[in-house]
């Protein structure tokens, strides 16, 4: 499919249907890529969006993880909490990108903060869903050990409600990915957002082409790794 | 007797409020309000009040209508297109098996892209203006609208293909009668996220190369300091985007009642 779509895009520039100084081929972006990574300097670029998706994402998912915890001890938050949160999905987050930029700079601090709403969102309603719906003769078997309630959280509760975390550490991981790069696009002094941003200005489509073609590539095989990840677990807890 | 009785009566109440989580929506609220109220202590965020008076200010003098025009213009028709496109794919991967396992987990996989990459090139393929902003949206949406619709067709128990077969329903009744109501809490769904994500990418796309629109005010005004006109645009966005948000929610929660009761 995607070799297909590869081809696609290289018959396109070849047969000239769109100016090849506008769509360069494939071939041509495959090539600039390579040589950029052969380069060094986008792996510093790289390192930029890695970095800020990283400590987005450690930030988002234990603050999910505890209010999941919370939402799901006290039903008194958790039910009206869950719509409010899935709001905040809704919410085109970059409204928010201006006035961060200008409390705290052209820093990694504003694409910080949003990635981590962005994975803290789904974090919590899936740690709160998959702890609410754990079977009652899970808990009953609890209840027969006599096992205390740390017990009971730590060795039946979350091993059973791990599948649902898991999902929801996955969505966590696209959507702060998502939010780190397009942030990068908007407003940033580096990153690989940044990049496609400056060769599109600066009209090297090329380079463009290359960039894009990687942010998508590392999309793709996070994707196809966590599939793996997950069913891996999923057939472990059966 | 009657005390008990109003007892009763009150705790059932207490009950239903505890259960509803009104109180806990509220005291969220509340906290992000006092949150509101305390960032706007800084120079940068408008209080509450003022952001509500620029916008009426904006609504009055006129200058919100066209960039939010523009705005909504390039979500609906950005997604209109993504439907159409999403609930063809969509029936024709929930219908046949083949197409299912040669391209749902490619297109499924295409959901954790960073859509905004695409936006360069929808810039340099059509150039700066609606064409190039509907094309983004349309991309952005996309992926959860026939990710539910296929869900949605997939979802669809045996035991109705067999109904309308018993019934003898044509092909067209079968497809009103039986098929639609089945799957329309997912159409549903499938609407209220891709209508969201729309606007998440119409907003992303007009705060990075566009002329027009609500995130182009957004981040115009902010460049010339007008800080309480920019949050009431902010205002705006969110009452538009929760708004939508809930209204379908609503509308899904209806449909799902009625197909439990039936």
């Amino acid at each position: 499919m995607f070799l297909g779509l590869l081809l696609i895009w290289e018959a396109i520039s070849r047969v000239q249907l769109v100016k090849p100084s506008v769509l360069p081929g494939a071939w041509a972006a495959l090539e600039t890529l390579l040589a950029l990574l052969k380069g060094g300097s986008i792996w510093v670029e790289m390192g930029a969006s890695v970095r800020r998706l990283a400590v987005a994402l450690s930030v988002g998912e234990a603050a999910g993880f505890l209010v999941g915890l919370a939402m799901w001890r006290l039903p008194l938050i958790g039910r009206g909490w869950r719509p409010i949160l899935s709001s905040l999905y809704a919410m085109p987050l970059s409204a928010f990108y201006p006035a961060l930029l200008l409390a705290a700079g052209v820093s990694d601090v504003p694409v910080v903060i949003l990635g981590a709403i962005a994975a803290f969102v789904p974090v919590a309603i899936a740690t709160s869903i998959g702890l609410a719906e754990v079977r009652l003769a899970l808990r009953k078997v609890a209840a027969v050990f006599q096992c205390s309630w740390w017990q009971t959280l730590l060795k039946v509760f979350l091993p059973a409600a791990l599948p649902d975390i898991v999902a929801g550490t996955r969505l966590a991981i696209t959507y702060s990915f998502i939010y780190v790069i397009a942030l990068e696009f908007i407003n940033a002094s580096d990153g690989l957002g940044f990049q496609i941003r400056f060769t599109y200005e600066f009209f090297r489509p090329r380079e463009m082409y290359a960039y894009i073609v990687l942010v998508v590539t590392i999309a793709l095989m996070q994707h196809s790794l966590l599939d793996f990840v997950q069913k891996r677990l999923s057939r472990h807890f059966g | 007797m009657q005390a008990t009785l109003t007892r009763a009566r009150a705790r059932a109440r207490g009950v239903r409020w505890k259960s509803s989580g009104l109180l806990g929506a509220l005291a969220l609220l509340v906290v992000l309000m006092v949150v509101w109220l305390w960032t706007s202590t800084s120079a940068l965020v408008a209080s509450p009040w003022d952001a509500v008076q620029a916008l009426g200010q904006r609504i009055r003098v006129g200058s919100l209508w066209p960039p939010l025009l523009w705005t909504l213009q390039a979500t609906f028709l950005g997604f209109a297109i993504a439907a159409s496109i999403g609930v063809a794919v969509g029936v024709m991967l929930g219908v046949s098996a083949r197409a299912r396992r040669a391209l749902a987990p490619v297109l499924v996989s295409f959901g954790s892209v960073p859509k905004i990459v695409f936006y360069p090139i929808c810039l340099t393929l059509l150039k700066v203006g609606m064409s190039s902003e509907i094309a983004f949206v349309a991309i952005g949406a996309f992926v959860p609208v026939f990710i539910y619709c296929f869900e949605a067709i997939r979802g669809i128990p045996a035991v109705y293909y067999k109904l309308s077969r018993v019934y003898r329903l044509s092909p067209a009744q079968a497809a009103a009668k039986v098929y639609l109501p089945a799957i329309a809490p997912g159409a549903v769904v499938a609407l209220r996220l891709g209508l969201s994500l729309a606007l998440i990418h119409a907003v992303l796309a007009e705060m990075t190369v566009a002329r027009r629109g609500l995130g182009v005010d957004l981040v115009r005004l902010y460049g010339r300091g007008e800080v309480d006109a920019v949050w009431g645009i902010i205002l705006a966005l969110l009452v538009l985007a929760i708004g939508i948000n809930l209204a379908l929610g609503g509308v899904e929660r209806m449909l799902r009642g009625a197909a439990g009761r039936q």
